[in-house]
């Protein structure tokens, strides 16, 4: 007679590789063995020439660069994130968070003027802001609006746009269609969303929050601020080896020549702009480039790029909620195309 | 035995610490950054320095032992090594005619606005490249035909040159290779080269259509400069 009895449920192997690769720890003994493997396959891959044809040195060329430009940025928004978490009082906050909505979402869109970094900075801080109790609408259009309204950003649009009214004008219509993109991603995605419905638990994070409660503020400080680099650090290496890929594959004319009508051009810059994965401080000297294109739809490029591209969308699939860029995508690129309709008939 | 998942984290911010310095050290930054960014790896190198530092006293400072490092951490650590695994894979790694044929064609530097060169015979590839649809600019920078310049860049291939010559062309950086575009200017040299070679050019300008094309008057083979990418000038 079979036995009556409560079966061990089966777990499936997927679900067991899953736990594993979360929560198994690495022995001494295979860190010292993976740690000499991938020596050992650099020494091989360098004594067999390989990455010195064209194609390899492009793609290495543009990935390192990538990550060589953004990693200090990240540090720096790391710098911020660690100390928003650590040395901001609550009660700061508390007062912000208090305010209308209507009021904290525009004002955190604004204050992305005084944080002089690119895209890739303001993601952690942002994170962090959320996570402290900041509303996550105010969060999402401060992350959105920092790096197309920081100074530096509008500097580097005015030259490359050769000054005088041109360059005027195009700081202008990206400042403003900048800011009203963040204003609106931040409203509709974050107005009825709360903070642990939008960010994504992080591992490690119990134990930051230990530190920090232990009340040893140079512990804490330091682990959120490694922690935050390291995480960002290797999803801005994945995404600039995606935009490295498309870039060694794929000529940008191909891409370029994808534009035709007003909205189909617009539509066709930002999705080179989303494949290119350029920092917001040097996307203007490309978009001048483009100049069989309206200055409608390289305003697309302008403001699409720093709010979505290859890089961000990884470091976004990270940091909130899977979601997030669907969403993301849906508010702001129907809000772009009809901003710089409006920006074409009034320039 | 566990490794401690902060000696882990301690190493890799070491790791890029020590590759800034060593790319700011000996100028190697060159080759991935354009001339207006290359204060980002001093200040890179600071900042990871520091931050290395801040980590280490936190971790001398902490009452407890730390987190084993897990798997996933694990390879999320190694996945930051990639990027200098790769630079040691080709350290004098260089855009070239693959390159330029996947880049665009360098005219987002004409609207940049760049400033004439000092003296004509200074003129680069974007002076003259400007010059033949700017007269104004030409004018002022006295790029005009039967001036002497002096040009070293690589064969790009292009096919978009007048008959019977070739092109020759370096790349433009505004920050980052990521938006590095070439920029070239046909040459008569008399002869075909191999895509990729690096020559040095003195010749005088001629117009041809709406280009100026350098009839070649001294041609040869150079080195890669140690600096291969060219900024413009504001």
């Amino acid at each position: 007679m079979e036995r009556a009895g409560v079966a061990a449920p089966t777990v499936p192997s997927f679900l067991r590789l899953r736990r594993a690769w979360e929560t198994g720890v690495v022995s001494e003994t295979v860190f010292g063995r993976l740690l000499g493997g991938f020596v050992l396959l650099v020494v091989v891959a360098s004594a067999l020439r390989l990455g010195h044809g064209p194609a390899a040195q492009t793609f290495l060329l543009v990935f390192t660069s990538i990550v060589i430009e953004a990693l200090p940025f990240i540090l720096v928004g790391a710098l911020a994130s660690a100390a928003i978490a650590v040395f901001l009082p609550e009660r700061a906050l508390d007062s912000l968070a208090r305010l209308p909505l209507a009021l904290q979402i525009p004002g955190a869109a604004l204050s992305g003027v005084a944080f002089p970094v690119c895209e890739c900075g303001s993601v952690p801080v942002a994170r962090r802001l959320i996570a402290r109790g900041v509303h996550p609408g105010a969060g999402i259009a401060f992350m959105l609006s920092s790096p197309v309204l920081n100074p530096i950003v509008l500097a580097s649009t005015w030259v490359a746009y050769g000054g005088h009214a041109r360059g005027a004008e195009m700081v202008a219509g990206r400042a403003s269609l900048g800011l009203v993109a963040a204003c609106a991603a931040g409203l509709a995605i974050g107005r009825r969303t709360r903070a642990s419905d939008l960010l994504r638990a992080r591992p490690g994070e119990r134990a930051e929050a230990h530190d920090h409660e232990q009340g040893d503020r140079a512990t804490a400080f330091s682990t959120h601020l490694v922690s935050d680099f390291l995480f960002m650090g290797k999803f801005i290496v994945l995404g600039a080896g995606l935009s490295a890929l498309v870039q060694a594959s794929v000529p940008e004319s191909a891409l370029s020549t994808l534009g035709g009508a007003p909205v189909m051009s617009s539509l066709a810059l930002m999705l080179v702009a989303f494949v290119l994965s350029l920092c917001s401080e040097a996307d203007a000297f490309i978009a001048a480039s483009f100049t069989s294109f309206s200055s409608g739809a390289q305003l697309a490029f302008l403001v699409f790029g720093p709010i979505a591209d290859l890089k961000l969308s990884v470091l976004y699939g990270a940091t909130f909620r899977r979601w997030f860029l669907l969403r993301l995508l849906a508010v702001t690129v129907p809000l772009i195309v009809i901003g710089t309709l409006i920006f074409e008939a009034v320039t | 035995m566990s490794v401690d998942a902060r000696i882990a984290r301690g190493g890799v911010l070491v790791l890029w610490a020590i590759f800034f310095g060593v790319l700011w050290e000996t100028g190697a930054s060159a080759r991935y950054l354009g001339s207006r960014t290359q204060w980002i790896v001093p200040f890179g190198t600071v900042v990871l320095a520091l931050a290395a530092l801040v980590y280490a006293y936190g971790y001398l400072r902490a009452r407890r032992g730390g987190p084993a490092l897990t798997l996933r951490e694990a390879s999320g650590l190694f996945a930051l090594l990639v990027p200098l695994a790769a630079v040691l894979l080709v350290p004098h790694a260089a855009l070239g005619s693959f390159a330029a044929s996947r880049k665009g064609n360098g005219l987002h530097f004409l609207s940049a606005g760049q400033s004439a060169p000092s003296k004509p015979s200074d003129a680069s590839f974007l002076d003259i490249r400007m010059a033949e649809g700017d007269t104004a600019f030409a004018a002022q920078a006295g790029i005009k035909p039967g001036l002497r310049v002096h040009l070293l860049g690589f064969v790009s291939g292009s096919s978009d040159v007048p008959r019977g010559t070739v092109e020759i062309a370096r790349f433009y950086i505004a920050c980052c290779v990521a938006d590095a575009q070439p920029v070239g200017v046909p040459v008569d040299a008399g002869r075909t080269f191999a895509k990729d070679t690096w020559l040095d050019v003195t010749g005088s300008l001629e117009r041809r259509g709406r280009r100026f094309v350098v009839k070649g008057e001294r041609i040869v083979a150079a080195k890669e400069p140690s600096q291969p990418y060219l900024s413009f000038r504001t």
